[in-house]
């Protein structure tokens, strides 16, 4: 098991190497120049090539990309062109909120889709199932940005009892968090449904059963431990995807988290602060699998033990 | 018959499965009655209704579309059938538990097997866990198994078929119930697993005095496990009787033609003996007798008519025309 961890951790790291050969690469992909767009039109020839100079964009790419490895050895991530700052000192406020609005979206979808999907599992051709089939297609199939200004309109404009932009308290947080976790709660209802009803058909269930036990044990400690297995993987696959979809959510609430911040960062050519933060959006969806395998383990004793 | 009471008594007992494609009637007015302290063998071909009988009388129908539609289960006095479903749980895995065919698939793969002998324990004795653990080491260390004591922190992937098996034989005593259902418990273990596992039932039951329904298609475990033997085909009991009596005068030309199927130690023939012929699909069963239409000694009238039970007292009854001189019954 340990054998197997340090495995998956070096390949993990394996993975972050490549994502920053494609990050560096990708950004300088882009037409437009960083320079021309931070000294103006008018410039002078001179002062073009003085910053140029001072930004390193001179150099060949491998050595640009040398020295910015290097600098990522030793915790630094660069200097932003944007405003002459240390990308971290730029990106770490930033990100802790992202952060927190990601978590808090997941907790309350991860806990109200496992909920309504052994609520909707348990009673299988009965109207609290059509009723939970029905919101889970729905959350999954109207986008999140439309969720958002739907909810803006409803809680801001017309009722005015929520505010619809910035994260100045955690009222502030209510209206993005409940859209960036609407899709997430749907998936897991329904996974947690669908792999409820399959472990609900196996003989243990039969014999947790003729053991005399309450309905309520046989259904969460038999079936629901058994389904889990499978809603960790899909819990983990979309929480990647919730952490690179906060780019919208971000836009749309004005919410001041690295989601907005990337996206103005593109428009201005910031190559610094792009990149580093293409790295740990990546780093989120690598170390989230990493961490998906320890619960596996976790959960399926077979593979614990192998 | 022996004065011997009844522990269980099934009488008319009918079960249907509501599928989409209709109604599959698979246990039709069954009656039968389980002596204490004896060993009752259920012995019929697959979907004979064997297993749906067992799944009747301990109420199992939950997520499948089966029901009891008719009749009457006596235990200790009380009609199982009209009991709540709270009251049947309390009886469940207490006063009557069950062992499966499928000791692979039985066990809970997440679970160890010291958690999934001790739940039983605590849900119906009022026990501690420490206590409860206690007990668990103690029946698994009477079904046999080695290394008790790692066996509890273990997980069912870790042992056996067969040790697998005698955990679901300690799940099923635990608790030492008055009846122990036996469905099939060897089939899917290999043979010289199976003589162990029939040894320990037969161990263990000398020592509890519980009484076991025992269900198998195989007649040679009925002949050594059994007491009384109640022969099924096509949802229906054909022939019931002590097993002793059954085996040297089989009244039933289906039990005589099973018993044809037996290889004989010793005896070398071309081919083995095969009743001919398939059992009838449920949909379309035949009109009078069930068995007719395979029978070598069909009559007109089996065609016609299903015949009643006739007794021949002491507990031995065949449903058979060829029967007629007994007493009918009903």
């Amino acid at each position: 098991m340990l054998r197997y961890l340090i495995k998956r951790i070096l390949s993990a790291f394996g993975t972050m190497l490549l994502v920053s050969v494609v990050a560096f690469l990708f950004i300088r992909l882009i037409p437009g120049d960083p320079v021309r767009l931070m000294v103006g039109e008018d410039a002078s020839y001179e002062t073009v090539m003085n910053v140029t100079r001072k930004l390193g964009l001179d150099k060949p790419l491998i050595t640009q990309y040398g020295i910015w490895m290097k600098g990522i050895l030793q915790g630094d991530l660069g200097t932003s062109f944007r405003t002459g700052r240390p990308v971290l000192e730029e990106i770490a406020p930033r990100y802790g909120k992202t952060v927190r609005l990601a978590l808090i979206s997941i907790s309350w979808s991860v806990i109200l889709g496992m909920l309504m999907g052994v609520w909707s599992g348990t009673n299988v051709g009965k109207w609290q199932d059509y009723f939970g089939v029905t919101l889970t297609v729905a959350g999954q199939a109207v986008p999140a940005f439309w969720i958002g200004l739907l909810l803006i309109y409803v809680f801001g404009v017309r009722l005015k009892v929520l505010p619809v932009s910035g994260a100045k308290n955690w009222k502030a947080l209510i209206l993005p968090a409940f859209t960036m976790g609407t899709s997430m709660a749907a998936t897991v209802t329904r996974f947690t449904r669908s792999s409820l009803l399959e472990s609900l058909k196996e003989d243990y269930i039969r014999t947790a059963r003729a053991k005399g036990l309450k309905e309520r044990v046989v259904i969460w400690k038999h079936g629901f431990r058994n389904s889990l297995i499978s809603v960790v993987t899909v819990i983990g696959m979309n929480f990647g995807a919730m952490l690179g979809g906060s780019v919208l959510i971000e836009e749309v609430f004005v919410y001041p988290g690295i989601g907005s911040f990337l996206v103005s960062s593109i428009g201005l050519r910031d190559y610094v602060v792009v990149q580093a933060l293409i790295l740990l959006l990546s780093a989120h969806y690598v170390f989230i699998n990493v961490f998906v395998d320890i619960v596996y383990a976790i959960l399926n004793p077979e593979i614990r033990f192998e | 018959m022996t004065d011997r009471k009844n522990i269980l008594e099934v009488k008319n007992l009918s079960t249907y499965f509501f599928t989409d494609n209709g109604v599959v009637r698979a246990v039709e007015n069954l009656s039968f009655k389980l002596q204490e302290g004896s060993t009752l063998g259920i012995v019929g071909e697959s979907g004979s209704g064997k297993s749906v009988t067992a799944l009747s009388i301990m109420g199992l129908f939950k997520g499948t579309t089966g029901r009891v539609v008719e009749g009457e289960i006596i235990f200790e006095g009380k009609d199982l059938l009209k009991l709540s479903e709270e009251e049947r749980r309390g009886i469940r895995g207490k006063d009557i538990s069950m062992i499966f065919q499928e000791p692979m698939t039985s066990l809970n793969p997440v679970l160890k097997i010291g958690e999934q002998i001790s739940e039983a324990i605590i849900e119906h004795q009022n026990v501690g866990k420490s206590e409860a653990m206690e007990q668990v080491v103690q029946i698994l260390k009477d079904t046999g198994l080695p290394r008790v004591e790692s066996i509890v922190n273990e997980y069912p992937f870790q042992l056996s078929g067969g040790q697998r098996q005698r955990v679901m034989i300690a799940m099923a005593l635990v608790c030492r119930p008055k009846i122990l259902i036996a469905d099939e418990p060897t089939t899917a273990l290999d043979v010289t697993i199976q003589a162990q596992i029939l040894d320990l039932m037969r161990r263990l039951k000398e020592r509890s005095g519980t009484s076991i329904i025992f269900i198998t298609h195989s007649l040679g475990v009925v002949a050594e496990m059994c007491d009384e033997v109640l022969v099924m085909y096509c949802s229906r009991a054909m022939e019931t009787g002590n097993v002793k009596d059954v085996f040297k005068d089989p009244l039933h030309p289906y039990t005589r033609g099973l018993m044809a199927s037996i290889p004989k130690l010793g005896e070398r023939v071309e081919e083995l003996y095969t009743i001919p012929g398939n059992v009838p699909n449920p949909r379309f069963m035949p009109k009078g007798c069930k068995f007719a239409p395979r029978c070598s000694e069909a009559m007109d009238i089996c065609h016609e008519e299903e015949p009643p039970f006739f007794d021949f007292g002491g507990g031995r009854t065949s449903r058979c025309w060829l029967c007629s001189n007994g007493r009918e019954v009903k």
